[in-house]
């Protein structure tokens, strides 16, 4: 989306955080907020002169009928001059292109599209308000350790060995399933299990054999990833898509590969990811 | 050319602590395929806590079902006695053209979140959570992470 910058924010860090008053604002500056909407294309702008944060918050989000979320703001007045074809736009020019904004839009045509707007982040004195971005179905983004459960009872991990080797494919599908989610796949056992399923008759087992061996991650993850993506089920491949962390060069890569799938779907999920990780990385 | 002045480097350290979150708030979105089974189901945790905007007080959800095959994606939030269903009125009218919002005011803790769909196709959506400090979806964004528990 487009911004039009009339200004930029100058920005300078201090060691500590604190809020004061401003120095050298004169006493008794009255404050100005002046929101306008028009033009063809239609623009949203808004200059301020000494006025709260939130003061013109409040009046972008009634000019384009934007119902506005935020937590605590800066209480010092500031002065802005800032345009942009939607108001999430005009308060990336406000509060700088790192603030984190989510915008959700109405039926209505922008800039006035009705909707919702966050502010995130309303602590100012710790600076948290961090989410957690997934990765795709590989679970919380923490470091390392959230695919590997804790050991399961040998009796249990016995009981899903031998569905797994079922004559029912269903059940077979049902072992692989709970195996991953009991974050099993580290277990040498396990592990061979689910290679071996990759070459299953039945393409559900092989969907849920290529899942369970991507929850690993690595080059060898990726090579399952791959391999599924050739295989004659779509549903496999589709498996095979779900599957890949699009937060690497090699996800990306694997992506492009899917977007020319002969199967629908496939090629659906594929542009899906992408644009959800283009989306996370413009952030 | 018109200049911000800045009144205080002060505001401006702020507003950089404001905009310097490493998390991404619209990364809250999770695409996934269901397969050409009927009983097909995808089902996430979604965890909701209380990382310093707020103590969270709802789930806020939307689906967009991408995929215009007569298959509609359908996700079923449920955290104890609270549950509700967000569906996507229009499928495939594009990708990430979600459905409405719907809100289940369960507090902190997991959310159990499953994606079905209503017919034996491949379907593709991309569903979007939110945990929120405030009920129905209000106040600020607050905590959420995600967990896959089972991929159909």
């Amino acid at each position: 989306m487009r911004s039009f910058r009339y200004s930029r924010l100058l920005l300078s860090l201090l060691g500590a955080f604190s809020l004061g008053a401003a120095a050298g604002e004169p006493a008794g500056e009255k404050s100005e907020v002046h929101v306008s909407l028009g033009g063809e294309p239609a623009v949203l702008s808004v200059d301020a002169k000494h006025a709260k944060l939130g003061q013109i918050i409040e009046a972008l989000a009634i000019k384009a009928g934007v119902k506005a979320h935020y937590g605590v703001l800066p209480e010092d007045p500031v002065s802005a001059a800032c345009a942009g074809e939607d108001i999430k736009s005009v308060l990336q020019c406000l509060l700088g292109a790192n603030a984190n904004l989510l915008y959700r839009a109405g039926k209505g045509a922008p800039p006035a599209s009705g909707g919702d707007i966050w502010v995130l982040g309303s602590s100012l004195a710790d600076g948290k308000g961090q989410c957690t971005s997934p990765r795709g179905k590989q679970g919380q983004s923490s470091a390392g350790g959230e695919t590997a459960g804790k050991a399961l009872d040998p009796a249990e991990l016995k009981r899903f060995l031998d569905m797994a080797s079922s004559e029912d494919a269903s059940l077979r599908a049902d072992a692989l399933s709970q195996l991953t989610a009991e974050g099993q796949i580290g277990d040498a056992a396990v592990r061979h299990v689910f290679a071996s399923a990759m070459s299953d008759k039945d393409p559900k087992v092989r969907a849920q054999a290529v899942y369970g061996l991507s929850r690993e991650g690595g080059s060898e993850a990726m090579g399952f990833i791959q391999e599924a993506l050739q295989d004659s089920d779509a549903d496999v491949r589709l498996m095979a898509v779900d599957s890949i962390a699009a937060d690497d060069a090699n996800g990306v890569a694997l992506l492009k590969q899917a977007l020319n799938d002969g199967d629908q779907a496939v090629r659906e999920l594929a542009e899906a990811k992408m644009q959800s990780q283009e989306s996370r990385a413009a952030q | 050319m018109k200049r911000f002045q800045m009144k205080s480097a002060a505001v401006a350290t702020t507003l950089i602590a404001m905009g310097a979150y490493a998390g991404i708030a619209s990364a809250h979105t999770q695409p996934g395929g269901l397969g050409a089974t009927a009983a097909a189901v995808d089902y996430y945790q979604v965890t909701c806590s209380n990382d310093g905007s707020g103590a969270p007080l709802s789930l806020e959800v939307q689906i967009a079902d991408n995929s215009n095959n007569g298959s509609k994606a359908i996700a079923l939030i449920q955290k104890g006695n609270f549950a509700s269903n967000a569906t996507d009125a229009t499928e495939g009218d594009g990708i990430a053209a979600y459905g409405p919002f719907v809100f289940v005011n369960g507090g902190a803790g997991v959310y159990n979140l499953s994606v079905a769909h209503t017919a034996a196709v491949a379907d593709t959506y991309q569903v979007q959570f939110h945990c929120m400090t405030g009920t129905n979806g209000g106040g600020v964004h607050t905590g959420t992470s995600v967990t896959n528990k089972q991929n159909q």
